[in-house]
């Protein structure tokens, strides 16, 4: 008996030609509590996958098993308690005329006593600032308050597995640190996280599994570290690793150890190297390039600590 | 990855070299005669003209099938609800209480029910055959002021996006948990509603940027409109407009000359 | 040489939900001029009017959103306010971010030709525009097929296309990369590109990538709002100074390339002055600390 999250044997799906199937005969175990990241070209087929964990589409051939239960005869609906999803353009799906009653349609829906979908409204709207415009009608609203309540409607299911199509897509920076802090939180609080994206940086930077999917076919399934290692698979799936890794790759004869997934260990690791050839402080070093026209700023090298 | 659902299908057949007004004519004798007639047996050859023209259109049978599905719930509907609400003449089949099936009613409901499958598949074969700038063309040509022969077009051309915006939000809503038609028929239709109403805003968002995309790529620009693919008359265009009208005219005095056809039976 | 885009004193404001209330402005005092052939990139948070200002440049709003507009846009010479949007067709182009919302014809050959067929070119001109057109964005293999079929990147061209087959002097991009994987986005920058030799187009995109702009734009603006009184320029320059302003970017929405956060990070540690932006420049300017 696996202590599997999600076990999915031999997926098979086409949409409508049996000779072109979508998904042929995927096999994918997913364990509790990880941070998976699903990443591959459009049309690969990571859509028509992540919509078989909640029911959305049913194999034609396979099976999908949730905590150890194939869940072909739930419905999508019950398959909602436990699995939450976030698709495209999550503001389509707003219909409300307050932004409360948005949020408290999913537990409602889940059949919850009013007094504990009150407290996960609450607490949803809190959490993502919008206890301000509760009473609103959310059409009215900004794109970018659009898009927090539709994560608060997310974060009132309280799912087990949290399944999200391309969230930071077209978001600002702020918006794509609130929307990634929060996965964090779900996930440091026991959830599993399934996050579909393109953007190879994010992928290396918070998830611990990325899988690459190709033409319906998984092509690797690990840590970014040992992705990044494999420059032609990334090429075949028309995906490149972040600029970072990039650098410390071009870095690497030169003595880095070459495959940083973030910013922040790439300067770790290349401050210490440079202590390691103890130079002393240099001076400016670096011709600027920067022409005339200076920006109604201050210039750069100002100490803003 | 996404789903399109275009009503034309593109092929190489006398149907769909056929000049638009041509299919147009046809297409709107050919409901004018669903609408006359009552009688079963000239509402099924209707049906059945056209799907021979539509195979012989090369249109793939899946794609009939396609409409078939989509048809099923109205036709059942009416084949149910039509002997209920409406008990004709004849024989009792069923007495029930207040509840009176007759035979009358029945033949009424079969009739109703090829009727509405009949139009549709009017309809269907006119538009699986020509394609929304052909249409819109047609329309022109027959004196219909651009901006409205394009207005019509493009209902036609988002009928599909609005259909794929409806499935969408319906996955996003069953995602929260909501269940949809499930339950009497008044819950079932209250059910939808969180659909409907999600997808006629996204509906309302989408023409509006659409209005804006047609003026800034020249709509209503100060000069005469000119065509790249412009339609014309040819003699197979003359052929189908003149069997189609002499038919039509045929029906016409069997069915107000002779008075024939006004009944089920 | 005149400049292509002149904003001059702009204030903008949509028309009130509820007619006789205050609708917010949206845009507030705005002044810009962008040389011919210049590539400008617009960024600033989510809701900072990037949009807005988009429709205002291609002369679609006020016209069409309503609301009410102070000081003059002058595009190619033409005055937005003078002249109704089907007018200013050919001398500025839109691109959306949604594309279904631009695609609408049977098929790609019909796409391109629309707006050419509006503009009342001959035929021979069309057909003519729809060659060379097709092939400046590699179209030409799917010119009978349905928009509808096309892959991400593919629409995104086409609608490019179909755009700059009217030769606008100026084009205007609303977020071209959202929804693209990155093969899509390569192909649409490397359209971009061909067209600027092609054609030297001035453009204006807005974006939130900043690595897309780091790549590609000669310029930079950001728009904030202080005080939630209206958009305004807040930092102006070439993408190399504007990233390298480190701090202050995070307080207008705006991320910063890869290459400048290490900069920043590793110039605050070993007081050096690194403005690198790609991993080439990078590379070279870091290798000699290692050796």
């Amino acid at each position: 008996m696996s202590d599997a999250l999600l076990e999915i044997s031999n997926l098979w799906y086409w949409y409508e030609d049996e000779s072109n199937p979508v998904l042929p005969g995927l096999e994918l175990v997913v364990a509790p509590g990880q941070f998976v990241a699903l990443v591959g070209a459009n049309g690969s087929g990571k859509t028509t996958l992540t919509k078989h964990f909640n029911g959305l589409l049913r194999p034609r051939r396979g099976k999908v098993c949730l905590d150890g239960q194939d869940i072909s005869q739930r419905s999508v609906g019950e398959l909602a308690r436990r699995v939450g999803y976030l698709f495209q353009h999550p503001e389509d799906q707003i219909f409300s005329t307050t932004v409360r009653r948005e949020v408290a349609f999913g537990p409602k829906n889940l059949g919850l006593p009013s007094a504990l979908v009150e407290e996960r409204v609450k607490d949803a709207l809190a959490r993502f600032d919008l206890t301000s415009v509760a009473d609103k009608p959310p059409a009215i609203l900004s794109h970018g308050l659009r898009r927090r309540v539709t994560l608060a409607s997310l974060a009132a299911m309280d799912s087990l597995l949290l399944v999200l199509d391309e969230p930071t897509v077209g978001l600002d920076a702020p918006m794509v640190y609130e929307t990634m802090a929060w996965l964090t939180e779900q996930h440091r609080q026991g959830r599993t996280i399934f996050l579909v994206t393109h953007d190879m940086a994010l992928a290396a930077r918070h998830a611990s599994r990325i899988i690459v999917l190709h033409q319906g076919r998984i092509i690797a399934d690990g840590p970014a570290t040992e992705l990044f290692a494999l420059p032609d698979l990334l090429t075949r799936a028309s995906l490149t690793p972040p600029p970072v890794t990039m650098l410390s790759r071009a870095l690497e004869p030169f003595g880095l150890p070459g495959t940083s997934l973030t910013v922040e260990s790439f300067c770790t690791q290349y401050l210490a190297a440079v202590q390691a050839r103890t130079l002393p402080k240099p001076e400016s070093n670096q011709p600027s390039t920067s022409q005339a026209g200076e920006p109604p700023a201050p210039a750069q090298g100002e100490d803003r600590s | 990855m996404s789903q399109r659902f275009d009503l034309y299908i593109p092929r190489d057949s006398w149907l769909h070299r056929l000049d638009p007004r041509a299919k147009l004519w046809a297409a709107l004798l050919a409901g004018v005669v669903g609408l006359m007639f009552q009688q079963i047996g000239v509402l099924a050859a209707l049906l059945a003209l056209s799907h021979v023209v539509l195979l012989s259109a090369r249109i793939p049978a899946s794609r009939i099938h396609w409409l078939w599905l989509r048809l099923a719930p109205l036709l059942i509907m009416i084949l149910i609800l039509q002997p209920i609400f409406a008990p004709g003449p004849g024989l009792d089949l069923l007495r029930l209480g207040p509840l009176r099936i007759t035979v009358g009613g029945v033949l009424e409901g079969v009739s109703f029910a090829l009727r509405a499958a009949a139009l549709a598949f009017v309809a269907a074969t006119l538009l699986l055959s020509t394609d929304s700038n052909q249409l819109v063309q047609g329309l022109v040509k027959l004196g219909l002021p651009y901006p409205w022969g394009l207005t019509v077009g493009l209902a036609i051309r988002y009928l599909p996006t609005t259909y794929g915006l409806y499935l969408a939000i319906g996955e996003a809503q069953q995602a929260r948990g909501w269940l949809v038609g499930r339950g009497g028929f008044v819950q079932r239709t209250r059910s939808y509603l969180p659909i409907l109403v999600a997808t006629v805003i996204a509906a309302l968002r989408l023409s509006d940027n659409l209005a804006m995309a047609l003026a800034a790529r020249g709509l209503g620009y100060p000069a005469q409109r000119t065509v790249l693919h412009d339609v014309r008359f040819r003699k197979a265009d003359w052929l189908a407009v003149f069997v189609a009208t002499c038919v039509f005219g045929g029906l016409l005095l069997l069915r107000y000359g002779l008075g024939w056809g006004g009944e089920p039976w | 040489m005149s400049d292509a885009i002149v904003v001059e004193g702009v204030r903008f404001a949509y028309p009130p939900l509820t007619p006789g209330q205050e609708s917010p402005t949206v845009i507030r005092d705005l002044d810009l001029s962008i040389g011919p052939g210049e590539w400008l990139a617009i960024m600033g948070a989510s809701d900072a009017g990037k949009t807005t200002l988009c429709l205002l440049l291609a002369g679609l709003a006020p016209h069409l959103t309503g609301g009410e507009m102070e000081g003059h846009i002058v595009i190619a010479g033409q005055d937005t306010q003078k002249l109704p949007p089907p007018a200013l067709a050919g001398t500025v182009g839109l691109l959306f971010q949604e594309p279904e919302a631009q695609l609408f014809n049977a098929t790609v050959e019909a796409e391109v030709a629309w707006g050419l067929e509006n503009l009342g070119l001959p035929v021979t001109e069309i057909r003519a525009r729809l060659d060379e057109v097709l092939g400046l964005f590699h179209l030409g293999h799917v010119r009978q097929r349905s928009p509808g079929e096309l892959s991400g990147g593919e629409k995104k061209r086409l609608a490019l296309a179909s755009i700059l087959a009217m030769r606008p002097p100026v084009l205007i991009l609303d977020e071209p990369m959202g929804g693209l994987d990155p093969a899509g986005r390569r192909e649409v920058l490397d359209a971009l590109s061909r067209l600027r030799r092609h054609q030297a187009t001035t453009i204006v995109m807005t974006e939130s990538d900043p690595e897309a702009v780091a790549a590609f734009a000669d310029r930079l603006i950001v728009l904030h709002t202080p005080d939630f009184e209206g958009a305004r320029i807040g930092l102006q320059g070439t993408p190399r100074q504007i990233f390298h302003l480190g701090d202050r970017l995070a307080a207008l929405g705006v991320g910063l390339p890869q290459m400048a956060q290490i900069a920043a990070i590793l110039n605050r540690h070993l007081g050096t002055a690194f403005d690198f932006l790609t991993v080439d420049e990078a590379r070279d300017a870091l290798a000699v600390h290692l050796v």
